[in-house]
């Protein structure tokens, strides 16, 4: 046989044998339950039946079965990725940017209608179900990493100025803001989250501003790692892993946190050292999500109370406003109703009420409930 | 079922193929072209379930006509001589060409013609709302062509059952064409073999329609469909969008087609070519013989030459050609805007014909590059109706062209969408031109690519096929890659 026939047999072997080794691993290998990259679970098995074959359910089930299941799908999205920044140049996949080792999610365009809907939710919050109580309410906004990226990434960013001059304007209570407490290193590199320690500015901010003193001393714990973020998944490139660093003021070393779900009233901690096994385990910070939860500071038996509106940022930042305060209620309205709420733990005159939210919470603000 | 899915590509194909070639060549293919049906008709069902009897109907019905047309049509008289009863030919032929008129009037054409009642009379009848089988408006041209052929003389009737319902069925080219006629493959069906180039020639090919499609089309796609949305109307996005859509629906048609002749050619057919870079013509004229070529030759030898063809006056060739231009048009889709697309390239086309003769081209290289960038334009405006839902959205479409109904030249989105697929579009502008068919051609004629080798093969034969090979299998990995990451994946020209 002539060697090209030779190379030419050899190439319709593998182009066959790399279908058939495709199909047959994916169909035959145990399914995985979930996508740890992902965090999500994953499709399973589709069950065969007349019904299903009838109606070609069953063929769009196994499609999507097989976009789940393929073998080695971890390292097929990583070279999708790659092809996309490498090949394509593309400043985002699948909606992520990155700039100096920083992923970040696409935020804009930011319309304004989100910022109605945002604007016009917290105030129901005040104006509803904290009306007739005498407290001082305040209201900041967490930038994204966005904010802080360069210029020169191209990545598009939201009017911040203008979005500050609404909320000062039409936002609950005064507004304080905090851009200057932070910059993009203050971020995990795979996760939209800010780190604690490089919290304890904004958190001097915020007390500062709601005269409440100051966080105090601070000490650093041990690295905890490694920490896949959020966008480790999302974006599907090699980013290297974060640690969560762990802070301790007098307070934190102190607190004790209550947990409140429905009618279930359990004890937890400030960071919760079995989280950082789970999917996600920025839930180190109070256990992760909560309705409603309390953090007691027993160095500050007689101090006011803080009422803290917020999302996950709010987990790593109610801990260090506890140094200001005898106690943080915070309540997590995306799980919440705003009066279920305030039925499990009723505000109470001579408190504050802080409404911190990510710009994140503000982008998808018809989930916060406040009904 | 798509060819750019998980199940094709890892389930379907190397099951068939598998099977097919377990199945022996010998009896006319008689088992391999079992093999086909079968799988071909169950590639069909996992797209549209019970419709698959329609096209089973189709095929049977299309079968009797053409055997009642080259057989029973005939009969020899006393003298032993052949005389045709031609009453009987016509009236097979008629049921045929009424049979595939009327799916197509039912399935394809009744709420427009349903709404055209209702704006003439006011009647206010309801729409049927009538899903269009997948495929309907290939396979009822591919039978038709079969019919038509058989009634002039040009093939003879096919007796197998078998061989006849794989020729409509076949799936590579079943729902997307390229639109194969029976006479293109009458002896391909009983006498293909295996062939090692034929089938290594067909994997390339078909990864190089894979890749076509899954990585340029549908990337640009994203593009197309973030200035649809309308989120951002500027006129630098409104022109971006109107560059990128020709070429996306260029790379998701000829991908298709590329795919359904790899795998033609997997399968031992030689399908007929259907692109030949039609974003480099310099006229209408020159973009329909580049540009969905089947559907052209169809029209031209089914249509536009029974209706008298170039041997006429001037003014009937003009509306014989406003005729074959409005008809394909609407066989694009059920829509006026569809055939206004028609009408605009039939227009175009009748202009060159009418004047290009006094203007003979030169050819010269300025005239050359000027006449490509021209007509370019003219295509980005024609694909502009094309991509309309309507004749109201083209009207906007064609508005924001101009800068009318645009928030203004450009904006932060515009700039960073730009910025972010100027790799893809440049590329996919480089690549519509035949510049890298012109570099292969040239590297094979060098000596070096000349070089005979001991085994009689050229050095050039042997690097082409490492290197074809290569970047077959990258642009494999690299498509499943992106079909697992959730690309967007439409295809264009299902709805046809």
């Amino acid at each position: 046989m002539k060697r090209i026939q030779k190379m030419r047999c050899i190439v319709c072997a593998a182009f066959f044998l790399c279908l058939a080794a495709g199909g047959c691993i994916a169909l035959l290998r145990t399914p995985d339950a979930v996508s740890l990259s992902e965090r999500r679970a994953l499709r399973q098995r589709p069950a065969l039946s007349l019904e299903a074959l009838a109606s070609g359910d069953f063929f769009t089930d196994t499609e999507e079965y097989l976009l789940d299941q393929f073998p080695a799908r971890d390292s097929f999205r990583r070279v999708k990725a790659t092809v996309q920044y490498g090949f394509f140049r593309k400043i985002a996949n699948n909606g992520i940017v990155i700039d100096r080792g920083q992923a970040a999610e696409l935020s804009y365009p930011l319309g304004d209608k989100f910022v109605d809907i945002y604007l016009s939710r917290l105030n129901k919050v005040t104006d509803e179900h904290l009306a007739g109580l005498e407290l001082k309410v305040y209201h900041t906004l967490i930038p994204d990493k966005i904010f802080y990226m360069d210029d020169r990434t191209g990545i598009p960013r939201i009017d911040y100025d203008g979005l500050r001059g609404r909320l000062s304007a039409e936002g609950p209570g005064a507004y304080i803001d905090v851009t200057d407490t932070l910059c993009l290193s203050d971020y995990y590199g795979s996760d939209p989250h800010v780190k604690i320690a490089s919290m304890v500015g904004m958190a001097d901010r915020l007390l500062g501003q709601m005269q409440a003193g100051r966080v105090g001393e601070v000490r650093e714990g041990e690295a905890l790692g490694p920490f896949y973020g959020a966008y480790y998944g999302h974006s599907a490139l090699p980013l290297a892993p974060d640690t969560i660093v762990p802070v301790y003021t007098d307070a934190i070393g102190q607190a004790a946190v209550t947990r409140y779900e429905g009618k279930l009233r359990s004890e937890g901690t400030v960071y919760d050292f079995a989280k950082l096994e789970a999917a996600d385990a920025y839930d180190f910070f109070l256990g992760g999500a909560c309705t409603v939860l309390t953090l007691d500071n027993p160095l500050l038996p007689e101090g006011r109370t803080l009422y803290l509106f917020s999302d996950s940022f709010g987990r790593s930042l109610a801990p260090l406003l506890l140094s200001g305060y005898s106690r943080v209620v915070f309540y997590d309205l995306r799980y919440v109703s705003a009066s279920q709420a305030l039925r499990i733990l009723p505000a109470e005159n001579g408190g504050d009420v802080l409404f911190a939210y990510s710009l994140t919470s503000l982008a998808v603000s018809p989930s916060l409930r406040v009904d | 079922m798509v060819f750019s899915s998980l199940s094709f590509l890892y389930l379907f194909l190397p099951a068939v193929l598998a099977v097919y070639y377990l199945m022996p060549a010998a009896k006319n293919n008689g088992a391999r072209n079992a093999v086909l049906l079968l799988f071909s008709l169950a590639f069909y069902y996992v797209g549209e379930q019970r419709l698959v009897l329609l096209m089973i109907a189709s095929t049977l019905v299309d079968y009797a006509c053409g055997r009642v047309i080259g057989e029973l049509g005939e009969k020899k008289d006393a003298d032993g001589n052949v005389v045709r009863r031609n009453w009987l030919r016509r009236l097979a032929l008629g049921v045929s060409l009424c049979f595939n008129l009327g799916l197509l009037a039912y399935f394809k054409y009744a709420d427009m013609l349903i709404g055209l009642a209702n704006a003439l009379t006011g009647a206010g009848l309801p729409l049927l709302e009538i899903a269009l089988p997948i495929g309907i408006s290939f396979y009822t041209f591919q039978t038709m062509s079969y019919t038509i052929d058989v009634y002039r003389g040009r093939t003879r009737a096919q007796k197998n059952l078998l061989t006849f319902a794989c020729y409509v069925t076949i799936f590579p080219q079943l729902i997307a064409g390229p639109i194969v006629r029976y006479s293109e493959i009458e002896e391909q069906l009983v006498t293909r073999r295996f062939d090692r180039a034929q089938m290594t020639g067909g994997i390339h090919r078909f990864c190089l329609g894979l890749a076509k499609k899954v990585l340029l089309a549908d990337q640009l796609a994203v593009l197309v469909k973030l200035a649809d949305s309308g989120e951002d109307p500027t006129v630098l996005m409104t022109w971006a969008a109107a560059v990128a859509l020709p070429l996306q629906i260029y790379y998701d048609f000829s991908g298709y087609s590329d795919m359904a002749i790899g795998l033609g050619a997997m399968f031992g057919f030689s399908f007929p070519e259907n692109f030949d870079y039609p974003m480099s013509s310099r006229s209408a004229t020159e973009f329909w013989r580049r540009w969905h070529m089947t559907l052209g030759g169809w029209f031209r030898d089914y249509l536009y030459i029974s209706l008298g063809g170039n041997r006429v006056g001037d003014g009937r060739l003009v509306l014989n050609l406003l005729i074959v231009w409005a008809a394909t048009g609407l066989w694009h889709g059920a829509s006026w805007h569809f055939v206004l697309w028609g009408l605009y390239y039939g227009v175009l086309i009748i202009a060159e014909k009418l004047f290009a003769r006094r203007f003979p081209d030169r050819g010269k290289l300025p005239r050359r590059i000027l006449s490509r960038v021209w007509f370019f334009l003219l295509t980005v405006v024609g694909f502009q109706i094309f991509g309309a839902a309507d004749l109201p959205d083209l009207g906007a479409r064609l508005a924001r062209l101009v800068g009318v109904g645009t928030t203004g030249f450009s904006s932060p989105v515009t700039l960073y969408s730009l910025r972010n697929d100027a790799v893809l579009l440049l590329l996919s502008l480089v690549l519509a031109f035949p510049v890298m068919k012109t570099l292969v051609r040239k590297a094979g004629q060098t000596a070096l690519c000349q070089k005979k080798l001991a085994d009689g093969s050229t050095l050039g034969e042997h690097a082409g096929l490492i290197l074809a090979s290569v970047l077959s299998l990258l642009a494999l990995i690299t498509v499943t890659a992106f079909l697992i990451d959730g690309s967007y994946s439409p295809f264009l020209y299902f709805r046809f």
